[in-house]
């Protein structure tokens, strides 16, 4: 509790420190968040038409999937350099799977009955698609955004290696310093947004969807 | 109205064709059940017909014009389809399922609520429902639903594979019952696959019988059950063939006019010969008195003149 009063006490005499890190940690997030959101949703739709390139596209993002996140970030240095931009791009792939794979399932697995009776009425392909099939697969694509966004805020924890800043430069500078109240001041925050937008995203998803799975 | 000439279907892969050198002429403005044992290939010859499925060899008109010289998805709109497992869309309301196909075709908001609502009354379906989703209706009212979407272009044609399927014995001998009175107002073409022989009688103005690919005998349900061209067809219509060969006729159109005898068995004038039949011979009787819709004794009908049919 001493330490929390500490850290709480830390924020509020150095405020514009506190706020520039939260400002590059939401930045970094949201940014990876529209990139892995911008490259999944069409590559889903892509494979999605090409039975063939599905099983190499998921096989080879689901490898993405077991690579630590710090790992990605250390495969970034000396690719990219250091900074936000790099720390970016390493968040991105991490996004990048729970978004598509998602997005590809839903997708795909849309009843086959309700796309026989589609086609059957005469509708074509890319109506189907944009009529039937993504309004389907939005909860499950929903789903993936909000399973990605927590990893994302979790994972931009690691920037500060690669020199991205963020609230995880707190926890390096408290770790280094073995300071643990400093700790707390990256932590803390850290998890309360992982927390809130766990928590936000899962009320928004029941409030857009929830009416069609009751009853 | 909807021709189909020498049509062969062999999918890739496969030895034997699933629809083998298929003629078939239907009129316009009836009803055609195609049946026959799993597997016959009943699902592939309609399936062809809105090119769903596109035949190995052979010709299929429809009001006259190859369906190969239209473009697929174009010559869909203008022919309704029903499917066993309805296939309504799960996140439309009734109302923007049954708008599906209007809109496909562009019709203005006004012209497609009015003839939603139109639909609604004719499938027996109360007008609240178009604001439901189809999760909030029973398997018989999506069915209802299903039939409702089909119609709402009023295409000259209408595909139905076991459109009552999934409905519970019950529930399905009284849909059957309506569809039949729905069919007729409307005045669709109509094919239905169906692999329940009572169905085909209930609802076709002719049956089709399949087997392997071909069609065994075609012809009324009347001729089909008095006069079955082989022993496939008798024994795929059943031991049962003259009972089930009463049901087409009502007891109205044999009875006797007159007024009656109270101590004869009553049956409805509206119900079958075979319902006749039975409630004669349970009350161990000759003959029975026919009641009309107020329960009014109307005329006599006796053993002998259902016999006679
Ligand atoms: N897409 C397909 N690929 C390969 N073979 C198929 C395909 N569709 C159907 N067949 C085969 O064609 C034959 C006829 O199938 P069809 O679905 O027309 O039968 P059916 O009479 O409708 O049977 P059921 O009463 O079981 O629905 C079957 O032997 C079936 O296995
Ligand atoms: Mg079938």
């Amino acid at each position: 509790m001493n330490l929390l009063g500490q850290a709480i006490d830390w924020i509020i005499q150095n405020p514009e420190e506190f706020n520039r890190a939260l400002g590059q940690h939401l930045l970094m997030s949201i940014t990876a968040i529209v990139f892995a959101l911008a490259i999944g949703l069409p590559l889903a739709v892509l494979i999605l038409r090409h039975g063939s390139m599905a099983a190499a596209a998921i096989n080879s993002v689901n490898g993405l999937r077991t690579l630590p996140s710090l790992a990605i970030l250390a495969i970034m240095m000396p690719i990219l350099g250091i900074g936000l931009w790099p720390s970016i791009v390493a968040l991105t792939i991490l996004a990048l799977p729970p978004i598509l794979i998602n997005a590809y399932i839903g997708l795909r697995d849309v009843d086959a009955d309700v796309i026989e009776a589609a086609t059957g009425m005469g509708m074509s392909e890319r109506q189907i698609l944009r009529k039937i099939r993504i309004p389907l697969a939005a909860p499950a694509m929903f789903a993936g955004l909000r399973t990605a966004s927590v990893q994302v805020l979790a994972g931009a924890t690691l920037a500060p290696f690669i020199g991205g800043g963020g609230l995880g430069d707190f926890i390096a500078v408290g770790i280094a310093g073995m300071d643990q109240a400093r700790l707390l001041v990256g932590a803390v925050p850290i998890a309360l947004l992982a927390l809130g937008t766990e928590f936000l995203l899962g009320q928004t998803e029941r409030l857009l969807f929830g009416e069609r799975r009751a009853a | 109205m909807i021709t189909m000439k020498n049509v062969t279907k062999r999918f890739d892969g496969t030895g034997a064709a699933a629809v083998d050198d298929l003629s078939l002429d239907i009129p316009d403005g009836i009803t055609v059940a195609l049946v026959g044992p799993s597997g016959c290939g009943k699902t592939t010859t309609m399936r062809m017909i809105n090119r769903l499925i596109e035949p190995t060899s052979g010709t299929i008109l429809v009001s006259g014009r190859d369906v190969r010289a239209a473009d697929a998805v174009e010559l869909r709109r203008h022919i309704g389809y029903v499917i066993q497992q309805v296939g309504l869309f799960p996140h439309m309301t009734i109302a923007q399922n049954i708008a599906s196909v209007p809109r496909l075709l562009g019709w203005d908001a006004g012209r497609i609520r009015a003839r939603s609502s139109e639909l609604m009354q004719l499938v027996g379906l109360e007008q609240s429902m178009l604001e439901r989703y189809p999760r909030q209706l029973s398997g018989g009212q999506r069915q209802r639903v299903g039939v409702a979407r089909a119609l709402a272009a009023d295409p000259p044609v209408l595909l139905m594979d076991e459109p009552f399927g999934a409905i519970d014995p019950i529930a399905r001998t009284r849909l059957q019952n309506e569809f039949r009175q729905i069919l007729k107002r409307v005045k669709k073409t109509v094919v239905m696959v169906t692999h329940d022989i009572d169905e085909a009688v209930r609802l076709g103005d002719r049956i089709a019988i399949m087997r392997d690919g071909r069609i065994v005998q075609y012809d009324t349900p009347e001729t089909i059950l008095s006069r079955p061209a082989d022993g496939f067809v008798e024994n795929f219509v059943g031991a049962d063939r003259a009972l089930k060969r009463l049901t087409l006729f009502s007891t109205g159109s044999i009875m006797t006019p007159g007024t009656g005898d109270a101590s004869l068995p009553r049956v409805d004038k509206d119900g079958d010969l075979r319902d006749a039949l039975s409630a004669i011979v349970a009350a161990r009787s000759t003959a029975a008195a026919v009641v009309d819709e107020e329960g009014k004794m109307i005329g006599t009908i006796t053993q002998a003149a259902i016999l006679a049919v």
